[in-house]
């Protein structure tokens, strides 16, 4: 269900409003970039992306029809840019990939997973986020993808294989995949 | 969905609160700010760009209107049988292109005027175009 006033919202963006479309970047701004930066595991390149989704969005939005969610419109679009930049990266040689070579989350796992004597249970908490980070890190870009999808967007699977174009069986079997292979990253078993 | 497609959907959106465990990350305010700014200058240009579209469309209207009235305002004069009746009746049709002519002219100045302020677009080019088509249909109608 759409949130409280998106409805109205949207009629006002399409006739390109700068206050609704600023609105929609209020609302919608730190989803995306969380996707975004979880995606690419740069900060750079995560807000050059958001920067470069919403304009998109307002170039484009009359032709969004507002039959299915906007959240699947607007993750699409980011989600899309995330993977060409990838791709284009890839084949300009650069070792930058979905994967995240760049922040090596091997060795910030091992850092974060020594011990913290005495650390409070936010701490703990902490480094364990930041293990659950490095470990995604390490997930196939697929994978990844799809999990990261359904956590930012709030889509719900069926809505993403839409969006992915894959059977709805296919998108859960990897998200299945890449949720055991955190939990077993984590010493954690469901 | 089927049993076990839907055992595993459960399943799985479950497992899913693993995720909410991840660290917070936002975006630098700055960097906020600027996609704000964008936004809102893409905005304008994209609506600036939805109103000369507008014009333009009128202006190729105006135009139809225009051939419309110089075909049938020709059209007596290639058509010397023509009864009395026809001619009149196409009169009456050469009239009506002509005063939907002179709306669109009206609607094309006013959209002028509000779209003008401050903004870099200019509408001499379209409207002493559209002037010199409107003497050469004058012209044609002095001629009938």
């Amino acid at each position: 269900m759409e949130p409280s006033g998106l409805d109205e919202l949207l009629e006002r963006a399409c006739r390109r409003e700068p206050a609704a479309l600023d609105e929609l970047v209020c609302r919608y701004s730190r989803r995306v970039f969380g996707l975004l930066y979880r995606l690419t595991n740069e900060r750079e390149t995560a807000e050059d992306l958001m920067q470069e989704t919403f304009l998109r969005v307002v170039r484009t939005i009359d032709r969004y029809e507002h039959a299915g969610r906007f959240e699947a419109w607007l993750f699409r679009i980011a989600a899309n840019l995330a993977r060409d930049r990838a791709r284009r990266r890839g084949r300009r040689g650069d070792t930058l990939s979905l994967d995240g070579a760049e922040d090596d989350g091997t060795s910030r796992a091992a850092e974060l997973s020594a011990p913290a004597q005495h650390a409070d249970q936010l701490l703990v908490e902490a480094e364990l986020g930041e293990r659950l980070a490095a470990s995604l890190d390490r997930l196939s870009d697929a994978d990844r993808e799809i999990i990261l999808l359904r956590h930012y967007s709030e889509l719900s699977f069926q809505e993403i294989a839409d969006l992915l174009g894959v059977p709805l069986g296919t998108a859960l079997a990897r998200a299945h995949r890449a949720l055991k292979r955190l939990q077993a990253d984590l010493g954690e078993e469901s | 969905m089927s049993t076990e497609l839907d055992k595993l959907n459960a399943d799985v959106e479950r497992q899913m609160r693993l995720l909410d465990r991840l660290p917070a990350v936002e975006p630098g305010s700055e960097c906020v700010e600027h996609v704000r700014t964008l936004v809102a200058n893409a905005a304008r240009d994209a609506r600036r760009r939805q109103e000369q579209w507008t014009v333009a469309r009128t202006v190729s209207g105006l135009a139809a209107a225009l051939a419309l009235a110089v075909g049938l305002g020709n059209l007596p004069m290639v058509s010397p049988t023509v009864s009395g009746y026809e001619a009149e009746a196409e009169l009456r049709q050469w009239t009506a292109a002509l005063d939907e002519t002179s709306e669109q002219v009206t609607a094309l100045v006013e959209l002028g005027t509000h779209v003008d302020g401050g903004e870099d677009w200019d509408y001499d080019n379209e409207l002493d175009a559209l002037f010199d088509t409107l003497e050469r249909t004058l012209d044609d109608v002095e001629s009938l």
